[in-house]
């Protein structure tokens, strides 16, 4: 009779797994494509990548963040192109990631993909627990479930049963609290408090005074935070990082990358000004620690630790890596220095004051957040694959702005602009316009035509202009309201 | 642990395999431990919590056996009610309580401060306490021996199956099945997998995703329009059932798994043809247990008019108080009181027996509870008294709208197809209708069910609502 039973039971297991299979066919025929869309979007990314590409880049939003105000908005990445001109420079960029995503992500890069350098980056506020614990973290988790090494349809199943973290508001807080008030710092300097908590509870007891002695309340909240973030020493809970980064190392030597290590600049300046020298000497052992640990198994890291001033840091009352255009330039710079190891022959220094840059460069190929950039086309290029099409649905094409005063002091005399043109000589009525403002406010409106020689062939255009004294600010763009569209590719700006 | 979690998954199987393969003397030693660990997975203090008011319990229970007189009998269950009774409260009202008298004093210028405690509404609280207090009632009456065996007492309370949000047991049917030998019985095994199935089902993918609607609608009426405040209304109705229902489901195919009988409760609520009988189909246990233990001891209808009137207003207070310190619970309580006197008085005590058979003619009857109901819920499921009546005001008025509810098709197909189970599966149960299908039929209702369980789940936590309580 039992046996009879468990031959019941084994024929209902085959049926079990012979649905299995058929509800993963069906899951993948009709399901899990919107699946990707909808839970998962950062397989676009990857899938989004340019097979042809060298080096590539994994940030978070340090990567991508600019200021309102800086001229050159490209990303980290986009800059490290300018010391890397024949190298083919990508990233994927998401926001709140961490070495745990990125191993994911690394781990999705096609094994026929062209990289050969993986840029990595590296930020010391996500080794502390307000990130491990972040709120972010939960979604960041689940966005990787449908990318997992299994059959969809059981990445499906993981996804519908939660198998990530969870926490909600109320259990992630009392956790990180918690960690703050039993965590004893394991440091070999002294340290004045044991734990984050006396920490934090003593700055909010002593504060911050103002010019005339009074608790500055804004000013010790910052104060308090920057205790939270950076108070830590790598104890048991960075331990969830280094092992990310120990299987990102292991993976890149799996696929012969060149690995380095983006360690991001903090508002040191801050942390000192703020807490003291006991805080800032805490980031600086913590850094000591990740660079010799990279350093024992041969991986570069760029140390940006301290390479970035506290006014170059775009937010002020928060702990951010978030810079403007000079400090990613640096961060930029420094990275590249560090890649010339393997990469000495492609590299070039930058003709471009990094601390203030004077040419601007649009090659059409990616976004590098200048106005206009929805005319970007893949129809044909002059170099690349993209180039910029201007016609009667978008007649004002990539659109370059700034006030003098944002140049360097030298080249505020006039401007080289420069670019590659293909139109149809007969039908379309390009200009290249500058628009310049004065003292006063009036606009002069310099329409300069663009001579082309056919649609599909392409010329040299190349104009300048001297700046009258009174000019304060500068528009530059391509006008084309006419049927025929006008095609633009590397367009280069350059003051004197 | 929860049931719609990756660690159920493994942690089911895996104790029902340990159950069968163990001697009978040792399971309820598993089971304990099973318990323990699935309820110390969300937060180990309060499994000690659990602990002792069990062992408190226990020793009362023993100590009220040994009583000869009535007085002293009822001595200890008056020190066993106000301990258990005072647990519940303490956890529920005690901030609401300090909050409370600071706004007052405040009021008058006296600026008290009251404490206010760092306190989680320990889960399933509401449920072991009252599952404990029936077992009390029932030794002090003489209905119950008490238990003598401290594991078994400790197993009563804390059967993880139904540990979380019930159904609430009785001593009689879940406390002497769990010293009963069980027999490995592959009928048991596969009714029970199929509850489960089911169960998830409805929890995972009909009350999952009717909640993205509801919480988006909820969370701001006023940026959306009549017709999709009054979906998010009907949905709620569903969202709530399918919610418990699915976890009773889950809870009666997991005990099932190992030969108990937990009780059913829910009997196609929706279905119902009065508010009465809605009653005897809703959270069966838990209402139950409030006729037992309050209504009847009040005097039931047997006291007079006005005596009955008064234990249905304060049946239905006490069952409003129990979900929380909330005016818009006791606005619901008090809805469902006004409801039961009208139903009584207008059809003069005449609302129809539970079993009775359907008739296509009772189908108005249904659609109108239907309605009354789905407008209690709204109260039931509003933070404030101002925000349902904020968002009953922007259903009735046109007012600017700036969002879309857009409901999915497949939403509304699954929606579809679940009510028509429903009404399919009207006085039984899903494993039992099972049964009398050819087994292709059995076999593609199962296909379905993993496959919709797998693929149309939401993916975001979305907590059964009655943790909460």
């Amino acid at each position: 009779l039992i046996v009879k039973e468990f031959a019941k039971i084994g024929v209902r297991i085959i049926a079990l797994i012979l649905i299995l299979l058929l509800c993963n066919w069906l899951y993948v025929e009709f399901f899990f494509e919107k699946d990707l869309e909808k839970h998962s979007s950062i397989i676009y990314k990857i899938r989004a990548l340019d097979a042809d590409t060298d080096i590539l880049y994994l940030g978070e939003s340090s990567n991508k963040t600019f200021d309102t105000n800086d001229l050159d908005r490209r990303k980290i990445s986009q800059m490290l192109s300018e010391f890397y001109p024949d190298l083919k420079i990508r990233d994927i960029t998401e926001p709140a990631a961490h070495l745990g995503i990125y191993y994911e992500i690394l781990r999705k890069i096609p094994g026929d993909s062209n990289v050969k350098t993986v840029v990595v980056t590296l930020n010391l506020r996500s080794f502390g627990l307000d990130w491990i614990y972040s709120k972010l973290e939960s979604s960041l988790q689940k966005s990787l479930l449908l990318l997992k090494p299994y059959p969809p349809l059981v990445n499906r199943f993981l996804l519908s049963f939660k198998a990530y973290p969870s926490y909600n508001e109320e259990e992630r807080t009392k956790t990180i609290r918690r960690l703050w008030q039993e965590e004893a710092f394991d440091t070999l300097s002294g340290m004045p408090y044991s734990s984050v908590s006396e920490w934090d509870r003593a700055m909010s007891r002593k504060g911050i005074r103002d010019t005339l002695g009074r608790y500055d309340q804004a000013m010790t909240e910052l104060a308090c935070h920057y205790i939270k973030s950076y108070a830590f020493t790598m104890n048991k809970h960075y331990r969830i990082r280094i092992q990310d980064m120990d299987r990102i190392i292991t993976l890149a030597k799996k696929r012969n990358w060149h690995l380095v290590f983006n360690l991001m600049a903090e508002n040191v300046d801050k942390a000192e000004l703020l807490v003291g020298e006991d805080l800032l000497s805490l980031m600086r052992e913590n850094r000591d620690y990740l660079v010799s640990y990279l350093g024992e198994r041969s991986i570069s890291v760029a140390d940006n630790l301290e390479a970035v001033e506290d006014k170059e840091f775009i937010d002020q009352d928060w702990t951010t890596e978030h810079y403007k255009q000079k400090g990613r330039r640096i961060i930029a710079r420094n990275l590249a220095k560090e890649l010339k190891p393997f990469y000495a022959e492609n590299y070039a220094e930058s003709a471009n004051d990094y601390t203030s840059p004077f040419e601007f460069f649009h090659d059409c190929e990616q976004n590098y957040n200048w106005r206009q950039e929805q005319g970007l086309s893949d129809e044909f290029a002059f170099s690349g694959k993209r180039s910029l099409r201007v016609d009667q649905k978008n007649p004002y094409g990539l659109t370059f702005a700034c006030h003098l005063q944002q140049l360097p002091e030298h080249y505020r005399n006039g401007v080289v602009v420069s670019f590659m043109s293909s139109a149809n000589p007969k039908g379309a009525t390009p200009k290249l316009v500058l628009d310049l403002t004065d003292s006063l406010g009036q606009n002069h409106w310099n329409g300069i035509p663009i001579s082309n020689t056919g649609l599909g062939e392409w010329s040299t255009f190349q104009t300048n202009i001297d700046f009258p004294p009174s000019t304060q600010s500068i528009k530059i763009y391509v006008l084309n309201d006419s049927d025929q569209p006008q095609y633009v590719d590397d367009l280069k700006i350059t003051f004197y | 642990m929860l049931f719609n979690s990756i660690q159920f998954v493994f942690f089911l199987p895996l104790v029902i395999l340990l159950f069968y393969v163990l001697p009978h003397r040792f399971r309820w030693l598993l089971l304990l431990l099973a318990s323990y660990f699935f309820y110390m997975f969300w937060k180990v203090e309060y499994a000690l919590l659990m602990f002792s008011t069990t062992v408190l319990n226990y020793f009362t229970a023993l100590e009220m056996e040994k009583q000869v007189l009535k007085k002293d009998r009822k001595f200890i269950l008056i020190f066993s009610l106000l301990f258990n009774l005072g647990l519940l409260v303490f956890f529920k009202y005690f901030n609401f309580t300090s909050q409370f008298l600071t706004n007052i004093t405040g009021l008058l210028d006296i600026n008290l401060n009251f404490p206010l405690l760092d306190l989680l509404l320990p889960l399933g609280i509401s449920f072991y306490i009252f599952q404990m207090l029936s077992y009390t009632v029932e030794v002090y009456h003489g209905r119950q021996e008490a238990e003598h065996h401290f594991g078994f007492f400790a197993l009563y309370v804390s059967f993880f199956p139904q540990l979380l949000i019930g159904p609430i047991e009785r001593y009689q049917n879940l406390g002497l099945q769990l010293q009963q030998r069980m027999k490995f019985d592959n009928s048991n095994l596969v009714n029970g997998f199929r509850l489960i199935l089911y169960g998830l089902f409805i929890k995972m993918v009909i009350a999952d995703n009717l909640a993205f609607y509801v919480n988006r609608v909820y969370e701001a009426p006023g940026t959306f329009s009549s017709f999709d405040i009054f979906i998010s209304w009907v949905f709620y109705s569903f969202q709530i059932y399918a919610d418990l229902h699915g976890y009773t489901l889950i809870a009666l195919g997991s005990a099932l798994l190992i030969g108990i009988q937990l009780s059913e409760n829910f009997k196609s609520p929706y279905l119902s043809r009065s508010i009465t009988e809605f009653w005897q189909r809703w959270h069966i246990s838990l209402s139950y247990w409030f006729r037992d233990y309050l209504y009847l001891p009040l005097g039931g209808n047997k006291r007079g008019r006005i005596q009955w009137i008064f234990n249905v207003a304060l049946v239905f207070m006490v069952f409003a108080l129990w979900h929380g310190p909330r005016l818009t619970y006791i606005i619901w309580g008090g809805i469902f009181t006004l409801f039961i006197l009208l139903e009584y008085f207008v059809f003069n005590g005449k609302v129809g027996k539970v079993n009775r058979p359907f008739k296509p003619f009772h189908l108005s009857k249904v659609f109108l509870i239907f309605i009354l109901l789905t407008f209690a819920w709204i109260f039931f499921r509003s933070e404030s008294v101002l925000d349902a009546f904020q968002m009953m005001h922007y259903a009735m008025t046109d007012h600017s709208v700036s969002d879309q509810l857009n409901v999915k098709a497949i939403v509304w197909a699954l929606l579809s197809l679940f009510i028509l189970s429903d009404v399919y599966l009207y006085n039984t149960r899903y494993d039992k209708a099972l049964e009398k299908l050819p087994w292709p039929l059995r076999w593609l209702n199962y296909a379905f069910l993993i496959f919709a369980i797998i693929s149309f789940s939401a993916v975001d936590h979305i907590p059964f609502i009655y943790f909460q309580f």
